[in-house]
C-alpha cells in the first residue's frame, strides 16, 4: 500500500512538472516610446509587433501557448526607460526584452541591462561609437555581450549606404546640411570622409537647428550658402520635422541642383501630393511598394489591420524582430537563455525587407541588418518611385534639373 | 524659532522615512522593490528640480534657464571623470560649484531684467550654454555625441549567493540614498530661506522692488542670492543623474523640458512654499504611475486633466487648497507658508 501511494505520489509530482513546463506562456516585454517626442517611432513599432503578434498566434504561437507582449512606454526619456525596463524585469518577470529606440534611452540602459542580464533583442540606438574618440556607444558597450542582439543598421551602416546611392549617382560635388545634434553632427563628419574617400568633391559642411530641438525651422540661410557653391548635390541630414520646411525653403529660394537627397529617419507619409516634393530622394529602410513578394504580403496584412499603408519603417523593423523570437524559441523548444541565443545564431528569419539573420558587423557577431537594407526612393508625379539599389528599383533615377 | 518647528519635525520624518524605505520595500515587495526604488527616486529628483526653482520663484523672476544649470553640473561631472583622475565622487559638489558660478556670472548681467524679459534672456543662455558646450573640443567635452560618465555605484555581482535582482537593488538603494540626502539638502536651504529674514527680503523684492530698496533690502543681492542658491542645487542634482544614466548628451542634458518640469511642478503644488514642490513632485509622479499602469497609453489624457483641472480649481495649489480646506473647516486659520501672496 505504501509502495503504491509512493508511485502515486511521485506520477503526481511528475505530472505537475510536466503540465506547469507545458502551460507556460511566453511574454516579451517591450520597450519603446509609445508616448512623448517620439511617439511615432514606438506606435510604428507597436503596429508592426501587433501585426506579427497576431500572425504567430494565428500559426500556433510559440511553445504552443499564444504570445504574450507586455509594452513598457520608455517616453524616449532615459531615467523613465530605466525605471520601465525595471518593472518589466522584477514585477512582469520577463525573459525576454524587445523594441528598442533612441541612443539616450539605450546608453541610459546599459548597466542595467548587465545587471539583468536577459535576451535583450533591440531594434534602435545606432550609434556604435565606431570612429568616435572619447565615447563608447552602443556597440562598443554591448557588442561583446552574449545576450545582446542588435537588429537595425549601426551609424556607419547607414552613412554606407547613403554614400553609395550618392557614387551610384553620378554626381561630383556635394553640398551638406546637417542638423547639429548627436544624430546629424557626428553622422556629417562620417559622411563627408566617406564621400571624399570615395573621390567626391564635399564643397560645403554646414550645420542647422532642427525643429526637433527647438529650431525655427527657418533653414535658408544655410540653403543659400549651398546653392551658392554650384554643388551637384544638396545632401541634407536631419530628422521627420525638417522635411517640410527643409524642401519648401530650397523650393523658394529657387534652387535647383541635379539632386536633393534627405537622410531624415522617416519621411510625411502624405508628402508625395506635394508639388515640391518632386525629384527629392530620401534614404528609407522599407517602402510598401518594394516588389518581393514578403514586402508586398506585408504590405496587404498590414493595410488590412490598420486601414494604412506601413509608411514607417520601424513596422517592418518591429514585425521582424518579432517573428525572429518566436521562430528562435520554437527551434529551441524551451525559454532557455542559451538555447534561444543559439537558435537566434544560427536560423534564417523572415521579414518585409526579405530573408535575414544575425552576422558580423564591425564588434558585435549578432548585428540584423545592414547597410544593404536601406533604400532610396525618389518622388515621381505623386508616387514615392524606389530608385537605389538598381536591383529593387521601381523606377529609373530622374535629375532634379530635368523636371525644371 | 518655534516657528520652524514644523519644517524641522516634517523634514525629519521625511528623512526617516527616506531611511527605512528601501528597508521596508524589500521587505513587503521582494525583487519588485527595485523598480519602486527607481520611480522613488525618480520623484525625488523631480522634488529637488521643483524645490530649487521655486527659490528663485520667491523673488518674483521666472527662469528658464534651469535646464541649463543641470545640464552644467552634469556636463561638470562628465569632464571630470573622462579629463582627471579625481574620484567621482566629487563630481557631485563639483556640479553644484560649476553651476553656482555660471548662476553668479549670468545674474550678475541679467537679474536687473524683469519679468519676461529675464526670462528670455535665461531661455537664450540654455541655448547658448548648450551650443558652446557642443563647440568645445570633442576630446573635452565630447561634441554632438557627448560623453559617457562612470557609474558612482557599481555593486559586485557573486555567483551562487544572490540574485541578479539583488544587485540591482543594491545599486537603486544607493542613489535612493544620494537623491534622499540632495532632497533634505534642498530642503534644508528652503527652510533657511523661509525662517530668516530672507523670507521678508524675497517677498518685499517679489511684491514690489521700489518698496523693498526703501525698506534697506538690496534687491539685486537678494535676487543673485536666491539665484546662486538654485542653480547650484540643480547643478548638483544634473551630476548626479550623469552618474546615473551614464551618458551626457546634448539635446538630452539641457532637454527645456527640465525647465518645464521645473516650472510646472510648483504651481501644481504650491509656488513659496517648501511643501508644495515637494507634494507636487510626489502626487504628479504618482498619479502619472498610477495612470500609467491603469490606461496604458491613454494616461496622459488623465495627466492632462489633472493639470488643467488643478490650474482651474486650485490656482494655489496643493498647499492653497489645503489651506482653504483646512479654514472652511474652521480650523487653525493660519495660512501655509507663502500661501497670502499667491502665485501672482
Amino acid at each position: 500500500m505504501k509502495r503504491i501511494r509512493s508511485v502515486f505520489v511521485l506520477v503526481f509530482v511528475a505530472a505537475a512538472v510536466l503540465l506547469s513546463t507545458a502551460t507556460a506562456q511566453v511574454t516579451i516585454g517591450i520597450l519603446s516610446p509609445l508616448t512623448g517626442g517620439a511617439a511615432g517611432t514606438g506606435q510604428a513599432q507597436k503596429e508592426g509587433f501587433e501585426l506579427a503578434l497576431k500572425e504567430i498566434n494565428a500559426a500556433g504561437g510559440v511553445l504552443g501557448k499564444p504570445l504574450k507582449l507586455i509594452y513598457a512606454d520608455t517616453q524616449a526619456n532615459p531615467k523613465v526607460a530605466v525605471a520601465a525596463f525595471e518593472k518589466l524585469m522584477t514585477e512582469d518577470n520577463v525573459q525576454f526584452i524587445g523594441g528598442g529606440y533612441s541612443s539616450g534611452v539605450t546608453l541610459a540602459l546599459v548597466e542595467s541591462f548587465k545587471t539583468f542580464q536577459p535576451l535583450v533583442s533591440w531594434i534602435g540606438g545606432a550609434v556604435s561609437g565606431v570612429g568616435i574618440d572619447n565615447f563608447q556607444g552602443i556597440e562598443e558597450l554591448l557588442g561583446n555581450e552574449p545576450w545582446f542582439f542588435h537588429v537595425h543598421p549601426w551609424d556607419y551602416q547607414n552613412t554606407e549606404a547613403s554614400t553609395q546611392f550618392i557614387a551610384d549617382s553620378g554626381v561630383k560635388t556635394v553640398a551638406l546640411l546637417h542638423e547639429d545634434s548627436a544624430f546629424g553632427g557626428p553622422g556629417s563628419q562620417a559622411a563627408q570622409k566617406l564621400l571624399e574617400d570615395a573621390g567626391l568633391n564635399v564643397v560645403l559642411n554646414e550645420a542647422f537647428k532642427s525643429t526637433l530641438f527647438g529650431g525655427t525651422g527657418d533653414f535658408r540661410a544655410a540653403i543659400s550658402k549651398a546653392a551658392a557653391t554650384k554643388a551637384d548635390m544638396l545632401y541634407w541630414i536631419g530628422y521627420d520635422s525638417d522635411v517640410v520646411p527643409m524642401i519648401s525653403q530650397i523650393r523658394e529660394l529657387n534652387y535647383t541642383p541635379q539632386q536633393i537627397f534627405g537622410a531624415p529617419p522617416g519621411w510625411p507619409s502624405d508628402f508625395a501630393k506635394a508639388p515640391e516634393a518632386q525629384c527629392v530622394t530620401g534614404l528609407i529602410g522599407f517602402m510598401p511598394n518594394l516588389p518581393t513578394p514578403e514586402a508586398m504580403a506585408f504590405t496587404k496584412s498590414f493595410e488590412a489591420m490598420f486601414d494604412k499603408a506601413p509608411d514607417n519603417y520601424m513596422s517592418a523593423l518591429a514585425y521582424a524582430q518579432l517573428w525572429s523570437y518566436a521562430d528562435s524559441i520554437n527551434k529551441a523548444g524551451t525559454t532557455d537563455q542559451a538555447a534561444v541565443i543559439k537558435a537566434m545564431e544560427s536560423l534564417t528569419f523572415k521579414s518585409p525587407m526579405g530573408p535575414w539573420k544575425f552576422h558580423d558587423s564591425q564588434i558585435t557577431h549578432h548585428q540584423g541588418f545592414g547597410a544593404d537594407m536601406w533604400l532610396v526612393f525618389q518622388y515621381q508625379n505623386g508616387v514615392r518611385q524606389i530608385v537605389w539599389p538598381t536591383a529593387k528599383a521601381t523606377a529609373p533615377l530622374q535629375s532634379c534639373q530635368a523636371s525644371r | 524659532m518655534r516657528r520652524a518647528l514644523p519644517d524641522v519635525l516634517w523634514t525629519l520624518a521625511l528623512a526617516i522615512v527616506a531611511a527605512l524605505a528601501p528597508t521596508l520595500l524589500k521587505a513587503g515587495f521582494d525583487q519588485a522593490s527595485v523598480s519602486y526604488l527607481s520611480l522613488a527616486s525618480n520623484a525625488m529628483s523631480l522634488g529637488i528640480l521643483a524645490l530649487s526653482w521655486d527659490l528663485l520663484a520667491r523673488t518674483g523672476q521666472l527662469s528658464l534657464a534651469h535646464a541649463a544649470f543641470y545640464g552644467a553640473g552634469a556636463y561638470a561631472a562628465a569632464v571630470l571623470a573622462n579629463a582627471t583622475g579625481v574620484p567621482i565622487v566629487l563630481a557631485l559638489p563639483l556640479g553644484g560649484l560649476v553651476a553656482g558660478l555660471l548662476a553668479l556670472g549670468l545674474g550678475s548681467v541679467t537679474l536687473r531684467l524683469k519679468g519676461i524679459y529675464f526670462a528670455i534672456a535665461t531661455l537664450a543662455f540654455t541655448e547658448v550654454l548648450k551650443a558652446v558646450v557642443q563647440e568645445l573640443p570633442t576630446g573635452l567635452a565630447g561634441g554632438a555625441a557627448g560623453l559617457n560618465v562612470p557609474p558612482l555605484f557599481r555593486p559586485h555581482f557573486v555567483p551562487g549567493q544572490m540574485q541578479r535582482w539583488e544587485i540591482a537593488f543594491q545599486r537603486n538603494e544607493a542613489y535612493f540614498y544620494v537623491y534622499a540626502a540632495l532632497l533634505v539638502l534642498t530642503i534644508a536651504v528652503s527652510i533657511v530661506v523661509q525662517r530668516t529674514r530672507l523670507r521678508a527680503a524675497f517677498t518685499a523684492v517679489r511684491t514690489n522692488e521700489a518698496v523693498a530698496a526703501v525698506m534697506g533690502v538690496r534687491p539685486a543681492r537678494a535676487k543673485l542670492l536666491a539665484f546662486v542658491l538654485s542653480s547650484a542645487l540643480v547643478g548638483m542634482l544634473g551630476a548626479l543623474e550623469a552618474m546615473r544614466l551614464g551618458s551626457v548628451i546634448p539635446d538630452g542634458t539641457f532637454a527645456i523640458s527640465t525647465t518645464v518640469f521645473a516650472l510646472v511642478t510648483p504651481i501644481f503644488g504650491g509656488l513659496y512654499t517648501t511643501l508644495g514642490p515637494i507634494l507636487g513632485a510626489g502626487v504628479l509622479s504618482a498619479v502619472e504611475e498610477t495612470l500609467k499602469r491603469t490606461f496604458a497609453e491613454g494616461y496622459l489624457i488623465g495627466y492632462g486633466v489633472v493639470l488643467v483641472a488643478s490650474i482651474l480649481f486650485m490656482p494655489r495649489g496643493l498647499v492653497g487648497l489645503a489651506t482653504r480646506l483646512r479654514r472652511r473647516r474652521g480650523g487653525s486659520g493660519t495660512p501655509a507658508a507663502g500661501d497670502a501672496e499667491g502665485p501672482a
